[in-house]
């Protein structure tokens, strides 16, 4: 019964890596027919020309260097952005005064576009590195909270009650009680986070910066030159599939591993 | 020596409310084997929240021998899903010993289980981890919270054996609470019963029956009978 599971398992995960391959070569194959059937090849340039460019930008542009600046600036406001946002999600879960105090001011914070936090950082704090990456961490700090409130207000008392009556210490209550009933929402903050902030950073560069990703593609841009603005993009979707199959996926399952199969 | 005594002036969950429980004041002597039989809905899981610090908002004040935290059974086994068995009872412990876990988990009669999840276990083989846990700290006082009911009946006498077997081994100071008469009449040194609105104890009684008893033999019955014969609404909480 067991290994019959197994083969179940192991076929069902066979057809969705399948269908995951398949969509994606369907994609490819409908931009390159798109791109043929265009009349102007600036305009819409096929993949195999975008690859091309893309592979010129690695080794004779500048394409490692501006996504190692970009890279690094998300992996900095990312960080910020979950230790901040989670300590005021849970804090507003489980302490009531602080969600009374603090509810009005995380709608108006999740509300503000980012364009807006974005300009006023630089107004305010100078046109530099540091106010590039507080803008990118301001805006993201809010959805994070709201997603890990929700994960502590559901923290099951019942367990909680344990480490009272036990008189375990804080730290690992936090580790081994409570932290484990958070992941599964500190992980969605974390992915869709990242999306947002890829999104927010390329935005802050093209703004106030001088290098990265987003100041390369307002370049491509004044030079009308899409080729390269595809090709950017697609070595930064690149380093997105990258992070999932490498972190996301491997980190789910780990967290995952005691759940019944 | 007193090994646990509460004595409660008045416990209200809230302040307009009638209290839940009123004047009441219990003591156990070291090593006793204390039942706490009352109808459901009468406060005693509450009396044992306050006794174990998760209550605090009442009035009157609680000892507990030894200073040490009471080990506890809850009314489910109460384990933490993602860690396995040994870490689960490892989590109670402030130095934590894997040899000194695996002694204990084979103690309960668990030796294979140290690297399961909970989720691969039977809801008695949950039931041991919890004891197991309880008594891994051999904890001066024990408070039991109705640990057996939703179990079917070879697998809860199984584990009323075992914890019988540990008492005897450790000799905590244990208040047992339950509703079932049979189980309090095999298990404890004194029974103790709860009238209702407010709590309040009705009746004590020694049970002097030799050890081990037998849940269904004639001594507990025959107890069970005369008890019930003498006080026919004892178990609703009236005299």
């Amino acid at each position: 019964m067991p290994a019959n599971n197994a083969a179940v398992t192991y076929r069902k995960a066979y057809r969705g890596n399948w269908l995951r391959v398949a969509s994606i070569a369907a994609f490819f194959a409908l931009w390159q027919i798109a791109a043929t059937l265009s009349a102007d090849a600036d305009l819409l340039p096929g993949p195999l020309r975008v690859l091309n460019s893309l592979r010129d930008h690695a080794l004779h542009g500048q394409l490692f260097f501006h996504l190692g600046m970009t890279l690094q600036r998300v992996a900095i406001a990312f960080v910020l952005a979950m230790l901040a946002g989670s300590a005021i999600g849970i804090l507003m879960g489980r302490l009531r005064w602080t969600n009374s105090a603090l509810d009005g001011l995380l709608v108006i914070a999740l509300n503000v576009p980012a364009l807006v936090t974005i300009i006023l950082c630089y107004i305010w704090l100078g046109l530099n590195e540091f106010a590039a990456v507080a803008a990118v961490a301001i805006n993201k700090i809010p959805t994070v909270a709201v997603t890990v409130r929700e994960g502590a207000r559901a923290l099951d008392t019942r367990l909680l009650e344990v480490g009272h009556v036990y008189q375990i210490s804080r730290s690992r209550r936090l580790r081994n009680i409570i932290l484990p009933q958070l992941y599964p929402y500190l992980l969605a903050a974390a992915r869709s986070g990242l999306a947002l902030i890829w999104k927010i950073v390329l935005v802050v560069e093209l703004l106030g910066r001088s290098n990265g990703v987003g100041f390369q593609l307002g370049t491509f841009f004044n030079f009308f030159d899409i080729t390269s603005i595809l090709a950017y993009t697609l070595a930064f979707v690149l380093v997105i599939f990258l992070l999932e199959a490498v972190l996301f996926r491997p980190l789910d399952r780990h967290i995952g591993r005691w759940r019944a199969q | 020596m007193t090994g646990l005594s509460i004595e409660v002036q008045e416990k209200r969950f809230d302040a307009l409310a009638a209290p839940v429980i009123g004047p009441l004041s219990l003591s156990l002597a070291e090593g006793e084997f204390v039942c706490l039989i009352g109808p459901s809905g009468s406060g005693k899981s509450t009396l044992l929240s306050m006794i174990a610090g998760l209550d605090r908002q009442w009035q009157g004040r609680v000892s507990l021998a030894g200073d040490a935290p009471p080990g506890f059974l809850f009314q489910e086994p109460r384990l933490m899903p993602w860690l396995t068995v040994a870490d689960n009872i490892e989590l109670v412990c402030a130095e934590p010993s894997r040899p000194r876990t695996l002694a204990m988990l084979d103690r309960v009669g668990l030796s294979d289980a140290a690297g399961r999840f909970p989720s691969e276990l039977s809801g008695g083989m949950q039931r041991r981890v919890a004891v197991a846990r309880a008594f891994i700290n051999r904890p001066p006082v024990l408070l039991l919270d109705e640990p057996f009911v939703s179990l079917d009946a070879p697998a809860a006498n199984q584990l009323r054996r075992l914890l019988e077997s540990l008492w005897l081994e450790y000799k905590p100071t244990v208040l047992f609470v339950t509703h079932d008469l049979a189980e309090a009449i095999a298990m404890g040194d004194r029974l103790v019963f709860l009238g209702r609105d407010p709590a309040h104890i009705i009746k004590q009684l020694r049970v002097d029956l030799p050890r081990p008893r037998e849940l269904t033999g004639t001594a507990v019955t025959a107890c069970l009978q005369a008890l019930l014969g003498e006080h026919p609404d004892l178990l609703s909480g009236r005299l």
